[in-house]
């Protein structure tokens, strides 16, 4: 099982298997951190996101598919079409671990076919196969076409209408309701013409160490278990998180004006629970459960599938002033059936309907759809206009920053999105790291890079462990910037790591259960990899430093390490976070000086270069 | 004395079986005892922690959206008004 991934030429149709480089993975792991490097050697200098040299990338990390608790992602990467720079996104499902049973840890696609296409991965057995039938078809729509044609086990991932349609936020899905949908790759392979990868394997499990493997798996196991925050998590999942963020103050409430919403109990967990829930879900050996299925039974909003998470609930609900949970409910539906990033969706319709509010955009504009707060029959009706690119959904499908730069009048101050891309459903005035986390983030605005959450409620223990006593309790308090460099610069590093061996953010960061020190073990247990957790940590850290080497060679510096002006100007209005505002420049100077970066340029210094031997990669920057 | 609102969340509130009371209270320790004495032993089970006798890992008790670790403590006098909300294991994004 594994040891070599696939690499697909679109143009010419060429397959290749191809071994893994056993010291890249030495170097960079697998997952984020193979792709890292991979399309750093392999997108040019000047590429179009949507032309044939981008490169898109696909890789397992080195425990997908492994019995390490929530050992189920799997990342996607290409240069992203919404912010021009890094694009990087990722899913659970069991899509990732079928690829290894397939064989293969990753599959690298060069070129653009000019035929819609799909890529079927069936163990040996590698074909690029005719897509013209299901081209067109939205997501559910091609699970179940694929799934009849090659097998009910096969796995599915594919692009919606709206990745065919090149919106710049468009999601690839997996298993139906998962998605990789952050950096609008479902529009990368759009512009590829590569509709879905349907995998199936019968390959066996094979682990370095059998002796150990059950018994240390077993230990890992009963550690989530009895952690108090997964029982919680299978009753709510991340649904309740909305009226933990009104107690905060860190709900994104009309575009992000400020972080509490009068009707946020409407749009919650217990409203979820008591009116649509069917039951919790799983995904490839998940203990926290945190997915759901629902379903609204009747109404204009009928709908049974996937459920919103957090994020889902305050982009389409509280951002956009909606209290109405069936709409919610339903615009997720959408936007999953259709492929596209809630996220950026929620944030570019609350842009709208500010620009709407302060009388910039009109129903002239508009084609006569009504932009006020909480017009919930709106956001559906944008919803599918949006996928399909239909007459105002078509300026949306561009994305907040692009749209405000084509309607201007003032309206590009509406844009809450940091290099172009949304910001994600933490008001950061009510909690300091995560808006310096949405400045450094590789990705643009991106709150899961560092995830940064020590601080959200208090994990006073963690931080003494991984950071000791003298940072506490400025470091645990969400309002106080200090120490909010070094821990955002250490949460990057560590998460990048996660992505990099295929675990979930929730069992490694929130519930802080798993670290460097279990992850090592998995690696030595599972893959007979010997890591040292100062290893680890200097892996991660390269991840990130080329992450950034990529970015600056596509023209970012510090300058683009920016909030938008209301977050760091206006003081919050009202709500637990009155009269706080972002103090970035402060905590972006102490991020900068741990991570060995030009305080004025914002770029790796020769120095850290050359400690994470990253001398060559490096040399990019005289270039630019 | 003053009089806070209590409001529970999540898990907490599947126990209390209601979304929100009043209670009159000095401090966060006194309201805690008062809870108790309200919903049980079945709040006390789940809630507290036997042994330090105060909320258990990762409960989070806010007043006015203030975690009480970086108030007072258990000691954080309440004042009349205020809102105390009480989470069980709960975070993320």
């Amino acid at each position: 099982m594994g040891g070599r991934f696939l690499r697909v030429d679109l143009m010419s149709g060429r397959i290749e298997k191809k071994p893994l480089d056993e010291q890249l993975v030495h170097k960079y792991l697998l997952g984020a951190g193979f792709l890292s490097k991979m399309l750093f050697d392999m997108i040019p200098d000047n590429t179009d996101p949507f032309s044939p040299a981008n490169v898109l990338g696909f890789a397992t990390g080195l425990l997908t598919g492994s019995m390490f608790p929530q050992s189920s992602r799997h990342v996607i990467a290409a240069l992203s079409p919404l912010t021009g720079i890094w694009g990087e996104s990722h899913a659970a499902g069991f899509w990732g671990a079928e690829l290894k049973f397939a064989g293969y840890d990753a599959i690298i696609f060069t070129g653009a076919s000019e035929r819609p296409v799909y890529l079927l991965v069936e163990d040996s057995n590698v074909q690029l196969l005719e897509a013209s039938s299901i081209w067109g078809k939205d997501v559910f729509e091609t699970d179940g076409a694929l799934r009849a044609k090659h097998g009910r086990q096969s796995r599915v991932l594919s692009i919606g209408q709206a990745g065919e349609n090149l919106v710049r936020f468009a999601a690839i899905m997996n298993d139906r309701d998962r998605a990789s949908a952050r950096s609008g790759l479902g529009a990368v392979m759009g512009s590829k013409k590569l509709k879905a990868i349907c995998v199936r394997g019968g390959g066996k499990l094979e682990v370095a160490d059998p002796a150990n493997y059950l018994r240390t798996m077993d230990e890992l196991y009963k550690r989530m278990l009895a952690n108090p925050f997964t029982r919680g998590r299978a009753e709510f999942g991340t649904t309740s998180l909305i009226e933990l963020m009104q107690h905060i103050g860190r709900l994104p409430t009309y575009n992000m004006r400020q972080g509490v919403f009068d009707g946020y109990e409407k749009i919650g967990g217990h409203a979820i629970n008591r009116g649509y829930l069917i039951k919790p879900r799983a995904d490839w050996s998940c203990l926290q459960r945190c997915g759901r299925f629902t379903s609204v039974p009747d109404g204009p909003y009928a709908y049974t599938g996937g459920s919103p998470e957090f994020e889902s609930q305050a982009a389409l609900g509280s951002r956009c002033g909606n209290d109405n949970i069936e709409s919610v409910l339903y615009s997720h539906h959408l936007a999953n059936k259709y492929g596209m990033d809630t996220i950026s969706l929620g944030g570019t319709i609350a842009w709208a309907m500010e620009a709407w509010e302060k009388g910039i955009l009109t129903a002239k504009d508009t084609g006569g759809i009504d932009l006020s707060w909480g017009n919930h029959e709106s956001i559906v009706k944008l919803t599918e206009m949006i996928a399909f690119r239909k007459g105002f959904g078509d300026l949306l499908a561009e994305g907040s920053f692009r749209a405000a730069k084509t309607i201007g009048r003032g309206s590009e101050k509406f844009v809450m999105a940091v290099k172009k891309q949304e910001i994600a459903g933490q008001e950061p005035r009510a909690q300091k790291s995560m808006g310096l986390a949405a400045v450094t983030a590789a990705r643009g605005a991106d709150h899961l890079y560092g995830f940064p959450v020590l601080d959200e409620v208090g994990f006073d223990d963690e931080i003494k462990k991984r950071f000791g006593s003298k940072y506490l309790p400025q470091m645990a308090d969400r309002l106080n910037p200090t120490y909010k460099g070094i821990m955002v610069k250490e949460c990057e590093d560590y998460m990048v790591v996660v992505e990099s061996v295929g675990l979930c953010k929730y069992g490694t960061q929130i519930p802080p259960e798993f670290y460097y020190e279990d992850v090592a073990l998995g690696l030595k247990i599972h893959n007979g990899l010997d890591f040292t957790v100062e290893e680890l940590k200097r892996i991660g850290e390269r991840i990130v430093n080329l992450n950034r080497l990529f970015n600056a060679r596509f023209g970012i510096t510090r300058d683009d390490d920016a909030l938008p002006e209301r977050l760091v100007e206006e003081e919050a209005p009202v709500g637990p976070s009155k009269g706080q505002v972002v103090e970035l420049e402060s905590m972006l100077s102490e991020y900068y000086s741990h991570r060995g970066w030009d305080s004025k340029s914002g770029l790796p210094t020769r120095t850290t270069l050359r400690k994470l031997s990253l001398e060559q990669e490096g040399q990019s920057l005289t270039r630019h | 004395m003053a009089t806070v609102t209590v409001k529970f969340f999540a898990t907490v509130r599947e126990i209390t079986g209601t979304k929100s009371v009043e209670i009159d209270a000095h401090n966060v320790e006194q309201l805690l005892q008062e809870l108790i004495r309200t919903f049980g032993k079945r709040f006390s089970d789940a809630v507290m922690d036997p042994k330090s006798g105060g909320l258990k890992r990762f409960y989070s008790c806010m007043v006015n959206g203030k975690r009480i670790e970086l108030l007072n403590g258990y000691q954080t006098a309440l004042n009349q008004g205020d809102t105390v909300a009480l989470f069980p294991p709960v975070g993320g994004g």
